[in-house]
Parts: structure tokens; sequence; C-alpha cells
């Protein structure tokens, strides 16, 4: 049986969320055969947005949900991020100071940075009244079949 | 992420595997802390089991980095996690050796 095209989980806004956002796109990478060795900046790419989200959920009476898709279509996944947050689009935050000596550098903007350096594609829109980020990876051609 | 911890010539080696990110960062923070508190002071942090790290681990490290007054070096980078450290900007901030013998000869000779 062809391995399923997509795959959607809806996580809380929470490490826990996380961690079973991390295993199910761990499941979705197994059956299209991304292992490690070169879809490792999947796994990175999702765990910066979706901790982003974490850290800024106010805290509430109900804990806030996040949908995650995963797609595999022509050689790319597409990983969808959506949450009901207040809007804000990580693509639009400063910059980090990536040469300056440790101590001056300002905290933050570091997973967006890394998002934006291994993803193929990043776009952001707010979507009836939620964030909603896509991130592409296009499968390195030379990708060795990972473990 | 399981987190292995060895002594050898005074110096402590701290070696993660698995994947070090958002979910997994504190429980790499906590076992450098309490070496730290038990007077720990040459650290190796050995990556040759992780998979991949995410900027949460990075985080980790540097903090270490700001409030140690000791010798801390990273050995057996693979490539996914050297990526990262270069990205971020971080490659240059540490000590880095291309495997634990040599990590481990750098912390003993300071």
């Amino acid at each position: 049986m062809a391995p399923e095209p997509a795959l959607t989980v809806r996580v809380a806004a929470s490490v826990a969320g996380i961690r079973q956002a991390a295993a199910a796109l761990d499941g979705f990478r197994a059956e299209h055969g991304l292992g490690d060795q070169a879809a490792w900046p999947l796994p990175v790419a999702l765990d910066e947005i979706l901790s982003n989200i974490v850290r800024h959920a106010s805290p509430g009476p109900t804990e806030a949900a996040i949908d995650v898709t995963f797609a595999f279509l022509d050689g790319e996944v597409e990983m969808t991020v959506s949450d009901d947050g207040p809007a804000f689009d990580p693509l639009k935050a400063p910059e980090p100071d990536l040469t300056s000596p440790l101590e001056g550098r300002r905290p933050g903007g570091l997973g967006v940075h890394l998002v934006k350096q291994l993803m193929d594609r990043v776009r952001y829109a707010r979507v009836a009244g939620r964030n909603r980020l896509v991130m592409a990876w296009r499968v390195p051609p030379e990708a060795p079949p990972g473990p | 992420m399981d987190i292995k911890q060895e002594k050898s010539n005074g110096v402590l080696v701290v070696a993660p595997i698995g994947r070090v990110d958002s979910t997994t960062s504190d429980a790499l923070e906590q076992v450098l802390a309490r070496a730290f508190e038990a007077g720990e002071r040459r650290l190796v942090v050995d990556f040759d089991g992780v998979s991949y790290i995410s900027s949460a681990g990075l985080r980790v490290l540097s903090k270490r980095l700001r409030v140690e007054r000791g010798t801390l070096v990273l050995c057996a980078l693979g490539d996914a996690v050297r990526q990262v450290f270069d990205l971020a900007g971080f490659l240059p901030l540490f000590a880095v050796e291309r495997t634990r013998d040599l990590a481990l000869a750098r912390c003993a000779s300071r």
C-alpha cells in the first residue's frame, strides 16, 4: 500500500504537544524513507516553530491547540503549522546578531533564523483568525536512504 | 534522550544520546548544572550519539559558557549538529574537537 501523502495531527500548545507532533513527524518520515541523515532539517524546523508558539501561548482556561500537517508531494515535504494565538508573523522578527560576543547578543530570533536557513520556502498567513506557517523542504537529490 | 556521563582523568564527559531539542534540552541543562554544582570544572560534551540539535540545545550550551568558570570542550559533532552550530554563528564561541580523545587532551592541558 502506498504511504499516505498527507497527515494531520492536533496537539496541545505544550511540551507534551511538541513531543506528540515530533513523534507524528517521525512516523511520517519513516513511511516516506526520510531518515535523519538527510531529513534532519524537518524535525529541527518543526521544533523551532512549535516551541516558539508554546513560549508565547498565553495561559488560559483551555489549552490552545496547534494543527500540524505533513505532506509529501513531488519530492517536497510541506509542513503546515496553524494555531489560535494572537496574530504573529515569526518571519518579521528581527534577525539575530550572529557575530558579536555572546554577552552582547540579543536573545531570541535564533530559532526562526534557523528555520529560514534550513527550509527552502517559508511563508506566513493569517487565515480565519489563525496563524498559519507553511514550511517547504525539498529532498536533496543525493540524499541516501537514511536509517 | 538518554544522557551518559563518564569521568576520565578529572574530566567529566557528558554524552547525550538522541535529539537535543526543546523537549529534551531541560534534561541536558540539569545534568550540566548539577555537574557544576558538584564542583566539576572540566567538561566535555560528546555529540557522537546526537542525531540533531535545535536552538533550545544551543541555548543550554551557551548558557554554560556564560556562567561557568572552567573548561568546556565539545566534540564529535556530526554534520547535522555542526551545521546548526554554524548557521547560528555558534562555532567560533566554543572549543570544538573532532574526537573525544582530542577533547579530553585539550581539557587536561588547561
